[in-house]
């Protein structure tokens, strides 16, 4: 090898091999630098101004934190958050993997019923909020049909009652989305080695506890990844609940979303609306921060065994 | 007539000095609207025509959606320092907007054409909030509309009840009688509305104070306390499918016979008539229930607020939008559309196809400001600032949702609501 020429230029055309994945995610990287952390910044800057009507970049204090948890609307759709989006994502992981275990028994006409399981994810939520509004209102749905039917005295009125309503946006959610779930979980089940179900059979295991304690296990990634995206969904929920419920009864089933945009939007409390959007990041973190660490935790513990 | 005579002649004199003053400026306008479908676009349209036909240029834009889109949309232009000419906006926002030093002057043209003689008072101080005329109104909106249906009332024997005490006897025998008493789509706004008429109803000043000044004191008295009581009981004349309901079809139960009574606005009058129902015969419409006798009107009203520019062509636009806003013809063509009477309170509603519900809106509005009764809604944001608005309106809507708050503790929370914001 002709030592003394070809160094550099290998050299060079390494640096620039090892440089290019790096250099081709350096836009997105600014981009995701400016739009969430300048961005969150940002609106945090503005939760502690003293905007009103127009963005008013003075200091303004901690007020609007004060005023916002002492509202109880916002403390109903606080809680809100964490109920439903705690029920709509193990909810629809829970249907989502029964159905993928459903259709990996090889069923007849699998893709039919994959296309019927997956297509609650096709319609946007405010088609699945009015016609689930329609379903569950006393006067149109399932109520009048078994009053029609001559079930007088048939009631069912979660929409309307207070206390159930919330679980009729839960019901509608993992409706909307377990489809979705299934969808992933079933080509995480698909990828599992047949021999270690096999395995597990010449043990003796039921074919349960082989799902239970064989095949579930070995992809819990999607499981991670579904509930990460279905953790997005229920923080974002904002035109599910509007069309669904508006919100009420009263605001028995406002969502932060809803409270964030009635400030900002339309009642010209620009920093309110921006704490209430801070504190949406807190409850995010809340759930995302144990994570973290948790992964963290997790790789340096696999790193020590391989060492 | 006479009176829309001289307008018209003070337009064209004003449109004709203006010419004349700025030779090179050619009127132009683009107004900013959320009336983007239906009547209201065909009659924002005719708004249009006429503008062109007096010689100014229109553009438009219309955001369709709720209010809030407009806002979103005007605050960025605003911020930006591309202020729309003209923009649809309502109440209290007048105000706001005119407090930050973003509106236009209009009393010269104002005085030159008299507005302040022909709009309805309580209208004027909303248009000049800080006695200035920054807006033009396009409509007064009457809220408190008692809808009824004949069929039901005459079937029964009963009256139009006049006194809440009269309306709560009526509802007794209507439900004993196996039909819904009182229609309604639970919403914050449409329970708010309700509201409105209660306390209205139950004591003028009252909501003077506590609806139009926000006052506190008002909030906890107990006259408000009274009032939730009654709007309690009335909650109980509701079925049970007022949630997830629209107005629309809370309409259409008492149009149909289904329901007895509905309390809305009178852009139910036009929606009603163009379902095809007929007034006197599927419907009657008078005043809500008042305790204290006489002729009571709550009060919206749409208007044009028009902002700062510094295009000479602009400015004259403003001129020449606002004065034919204000001109009798488009008051009549714009309120026929939409089931609300002219702004001006000289134009004749006798010609031009208003209704008989309209043409007796008027006859109660010029009563109403002769007693000096004529109050603005609160529940159409023609009162207190948004934030003050929109904090009573959760605590309305959640006493009508949830039956353990007593009418003690909703006055309390509603005092507290309001105080919250400050």
């Amino acid at each position: 090898m002709p030592e003394n020429t070809t160094p550099t230029r290998a050299s060079w055309w390494q640096k620039l091999t090892d440089w290019t994945p790096q250099l081709v995610l350096l836009p997105t990287l600014f981009a995701a630098a400016i739009y969430v952390v300048l961005f969150s910044l940002w609106t945090l800057w503005i939760s502690v101004s003293q905007s009103t009507l127009l963005p008013n970049m003075a200091y303004g204090g901690f007020g609007e934190y004060a005023a916002l948890w002492q509202s109880k609307r916002w403390t109903v759709a606080y809680q809100n958050l964490f109920l439903f989006g705690t029920l709509y994502v193990l909810g629809s992981l829970f249907v989502g993997t029964l159905l993928a275990i459903l259709i990996d028994q090889r069923v007849k006409f699998e893709a039919m019923w994959r296309t019927i399981f997956l297509y609650p994810l096709a319609i946007s939520f405010i088609v699945t909020g009015t016609v689930w509004r329609w379903i569950f209102h006393p006067q149109t749905g399932v109520e009048k049909a078994l009053n029609d039917v001559g079930w007088l005295s048939a009631q069912f009125d979660w929409i309307t009652d207070r206390d159930m309503a919330l679980y009729v946006v839960v019901f509608t959610g993992i409706w909307h989305a377990s489809g979705f779930a299934m969808a992933l979980i079933l080509a995480g089940l698909r990828s599992v080695d047949g021999d270690l179900v096999k395995a597990a059979q010449i043990d003796g295991a039921s074919m349960p506890r082989i799902y239970r304690r064989v095949v579930l296990p070995t992809i819990w990634p999607i499981f991670v990844a579904v509930t990460v995206v279905l953790l997005q969904f229920a923080i974002k929920t904002y035109d599910l609940v509007v069309a669904l419920t508006q919100g009420g009864p009263g605001v028995a089933t406002t969502v932060p979303a809803i409270v964030v945009y009635d400030l900002m939007f339309e009642r010209g409390q620009i920093a309110q609306g921006a704490a209430a959007a801070v504190m949406i990041l807190v409850g995010l973190a809340i759930v995302l921060i144990p994570y973290v660490l948790w992964t963290g935790w997790r790789a340096r513990k696999e790193g020590q065994n391989h060492g | 007539m006479k009176n829309s005579k001289t307008h018209l002649m003070g337009a064209s004199v004003v449109a004709m000095v203006a010419v004349a003053t700025t030779a090179a400026a050619e009127p132009r306008t683009n107004m900013m609207h959320q009336w983007a479908q239906g009547s209201e676009a065909a009659a924002i349209a005719t708004l249009g025509e006429m503008y062109e036909a007096a010689g100014g240029i229109w553009e438009q834009t219309a955001i369709s959606g709720h209010t809030s889109n407009t806002l979103a949309k005007l605050r960025s232009d605003v911020v930006a320092g591309i202020a729309p000419a003209a923009v649809q906006l309502k109440g209290p926002e007048i105000a706001e907007w005119d407090s930050i030093g973003a509106t236009a002057n209009l009393d010269e043209l104002a005085a030159a054409e008299g507005w302040d003689d022909v709009v309805a008072p309580e209208l004027t101080s909303v248009m000049k909030p800080a006695g200035s005329w920054v807006a033009a109104p396009m409509n007064i909106h009457r809220v408190n509309w008692l809808y009824s249906s004949p069929a039901i009332l005459d079937e029964l024997g009963l009256d139009i009840p006049v006194t809440w005490d009269d309306f709560n006897a009526a509802c007794d025998a209507i439900q004993a009688a196996g039909y819904v008493c009182l229609a309604h789509g639970a919403a914050d706004w449409s329970d708010a509305t309700t509201f409105d008429s209660v306390v209205y109803g139950m004591d003028a000043d009252l909501y003077r104070a506590a609806f139009q000044e926000a006052d506190v004191d008002a909030m906890r008295s107990q006259g408000m306390i009274d009032s939730f009581a009654q709007l309690r009981r009335m909650v109980g004349y509701m079925d049970d499918g007022i949630n997830g309901r629209s107005w629309e079809q809370s309409m259409t139960m008492t149009m149909t016979g289904e329901a007895a009574f509905f309390m809305m606005g009178d852009w139910t009058v036009a929606s009603a008539n163009l379902a095809g129902f007929e007034e006197g015969v599927d419907y009657n419409c008078n005043q809500t229930p008042v305790n204290w006798g006489g002729n009571g009107f709550i009060l919206n009203s749409d208007s044009v607020v028009f902002f700062n520019q510094t295009d000479p062509d602009y400015i004259e636009g403003q001129q020449l939008l606002a004065s034919t806003i204000m001109s009798p013809e488009f008051q009549v063509v714009f309120n026929v559309a939409k089931g609300s009477i002219p702004a001006r309170t000289d134009v004749d509603l006798s010609v031009g196809g208003f209704t008989q519900c309209q043409q007796q809106g008027l006859v109660d509005l010029t009563a109403s400001v002769e007693e000096g009764t004529l109050v603005r809604s609160m529940a159409h944001n023609m009162t207190v600032l948004q934030k003050y608005r929109g904090a009573m309106m959760e605590v309305i809507t959640e006493f009508v949702a949830d039956d353990s708050i007593t009418p003690e503790e909703a006055a309390e929370q509603l005092a507290e609501a309001v105080e919250l914001q400050d």
